[in-house]
């Protein structure tokens, strides 16, 4: 029998908070909800992400699952069409979303973050630009003052 | 100094102005007012940390105008074969902060740990007054206050057992909110052990054979290249073979589908090497000869592409400049979803194990 190796997509809860928290995905969340992840639903983990940012504060826990349960039923009434807009969700949060102003604050910061470290490949890229075999000896000092210039 | 900016924005060498004919050039160009930014020694350090400080100015006023940011680290061997750190900071635009070398430091998870804590805190300390990063985690705020006013919410590393270790630490040191890998990374590796399944299993050793024939060959080469002419301007559209290189993210559904669309050009070179002459005919490989006549080659190359093109376009999404961070389940969650649906051509036990091997990557 073949076994996988342990390459984990989802390793953190918030990550299922992020997916949820973005209007543009909204045709998308009714139909995955109940897919089984490692025997665990993404609505069990949004309801562990939210937890874990609540902490021991039950009235802010509160608040986060009021307003994460307003934005839900607000998403679904989006009309399709709205669904895969040119616009970054983090762009839609900061506009449109004064009803629900504790997930805001969550939300802005979540989508600040990558999904990947795609833009460190590309520091390297730059990096080898300046500090090339022709130039091997450069200070790396300086190599790092170039590539910053660069990047 | 403008000009002496744009020279390092391009990777040029410190000494170009010592060159005459650029002297020449630029004396030509303004009039003889102008012979450069300055000798090897000017250029490479006044004008340098001038343009740096500039630099890195408009990165703190970026970062000045951000609620929080992600950060990301990674390792590389540098020409010298030294070890080098970089540290990018995500807005979510990307902006490089810094490198760092651990010297005569081992690379383990504490060491790195502690030179990506010294160089954040040196950068982005300043604009929260001197506070040090895990000063958020002060049991005397609420814990409201505390997200608010935590600035690294995100720690994206690779999957390396030092990264993953230092991801752990970080979040204890309350240096981040949560740490996560790369979704890219991850893309990739599955697309790694999806070829370990039947059908892409042989889809892509027979692509690889074919393709390090067609290339290690100069004549076999030059033939293939020929036919492909002749097809291209008969209507055809056939690129060039792409070798597999493990290093590109998803490398094999390039190198399957660039061998399926030089299929006809391949079996139209074999075709014609048999009608030569015997002292001018190329050695075909036997087992290239029959991987590509085989009239089943085409049907099991074109079964696996459109799934392996599915995961590539998801890597691309993910690796993209500013994707947002909703695109990990979102993308992952969409494969699956085309897979209960789509993908027909793909025999039903490889969905199956590609859907469990998805369905299981949550840690």
């Amino acid at each position: 029998m073949f076994s996988w190796p342990s390459v984990a997509l989802i390793q953190d809860p918030l990550l299922v908070l992020a997916f949820y928290l973005d209007p543009f995905l909204f045709p998308v969340h009714q139909r995955v909800a109940a897919m089984q992840w490692d025997g665990t639903t993404l609505p069990t983990l949004r309801g562990r992400a939210v937890e874990f940012l609540a902490g021991d504060d039950a009235s802010y826990s509160l608040r986060l699952s009021r307003d994460l349960a307003a934005f839900l039923t607000y998403a679904e009434q989006l009309p399709v069409a709205f669904a895969g807009r040119d616009l970054h969700p983090a762009q839609w949060w900061v506009l449109m979303a004064e009803p629900f102003p504790t997930l805001r604050v969550v939300a802005l910061r979540i989508f600040a973050l990558p999904p990947s470290a795609a833009g460190r490949e590309r520091a390297f890229k730059r990096a080898k630009l300046v500090h090339t075999a022709v130039r091997n000896r450069l200070d790396p000092a300086k190599a790092d003052m170039q590539t910053r210039i660069i990047f | 100094m403008k000009l002496a900016t744009d020279m390092y924005k391009h990777g040029l060498a410190f000494n170009l102005f010592n060159n005459p004919t650029w002297r020449d050039v630029l004396l030509d160009i303004s009039g003889g007012r102008f012979a450069g930014s300055g000798n090897l020694h000017e250029v490479g350090g006044r004008l340098l940390i001038g343009a740096a400080g500039t630099s890195d100015g408009q990165v703190s006023e970026r970062m000045a105008g951000a609620r929080t940011c992600g950060v990301s680290i990674d390792g590389m061997k540098s020409v010298t074969h030294k070890g080098v750190y970089n540290t990018i900071v995500y807005l979510p635009l990307a902006l490089y902060l810094a490198s760092f070398r651990l010297g005569t430091d081992r690379s383990r998870a504490q060491n790195l740990l502690v030179e990506l804590t010294q160089g954040l805190q040196a950068r982005l300390a300043a604009r929260y007054g001197g506070a040090t990063l895990s000063a958020w985690a002060d049991p005397g705020h609420t814990r409201e206050n505390q997200l608010a006013l935590c600035l690294i919410w995100g720690l994206v590393t690779d999957n390396p057992t030092p990264m993953r270790l230092m991801r752990r630490l970080s979040v204890d040191a309350n240096v981040c909110l949560f740490s996560y890998g790369c979704a890219a990374h991850a893309g990739n590796l599955v697309a790694k052990y999806l070829v370990l399944i039947e059908p892409l299993k042989s889809a892509l050793r027979d692509s690889v054979a074919v393709g390090v024939f067609f290339t290690r060959s100069t004549r076999a080469g030059a033939f293939l290249a020929r036919s492909a002419q002749q097809l291209r301007k008969a209507g055809a559209k056939i690129g060039s073979l792409e070798l597999y290189s493990r290093t590109r993210w998803v490398g094999e559904a390039d190198t399957i589908t660039s061998v399926l669309a030089n299929l006809l050009a391949i079996r139209r070179t074999l075709a014609d090497n048999r009608h030569e002459p015997p002292a001018a005919r190329i050695r075909i490989l036997p087992r290239v000869e029959t991987i590509s006549d085989s009239p089943t080659t085409e049907l099991s190359l074109a079964k696996c592409v459109p799934f392996l093109q599915a995961l590539a376009s998801s890597v691309a999404v993910l690796e993209a400049d500013a994707a947002p961070l909703s695109s990990v389940v979102g993308m992952f969650s969409a494969l699956r979803l085309c897979l209960d649906q789509s993908f027909a051509e793909l025999p039903v036990a490889a969905r199956s194990s590609i859907q469990c091997s998805l369905g299981r990557r949550l840690r």
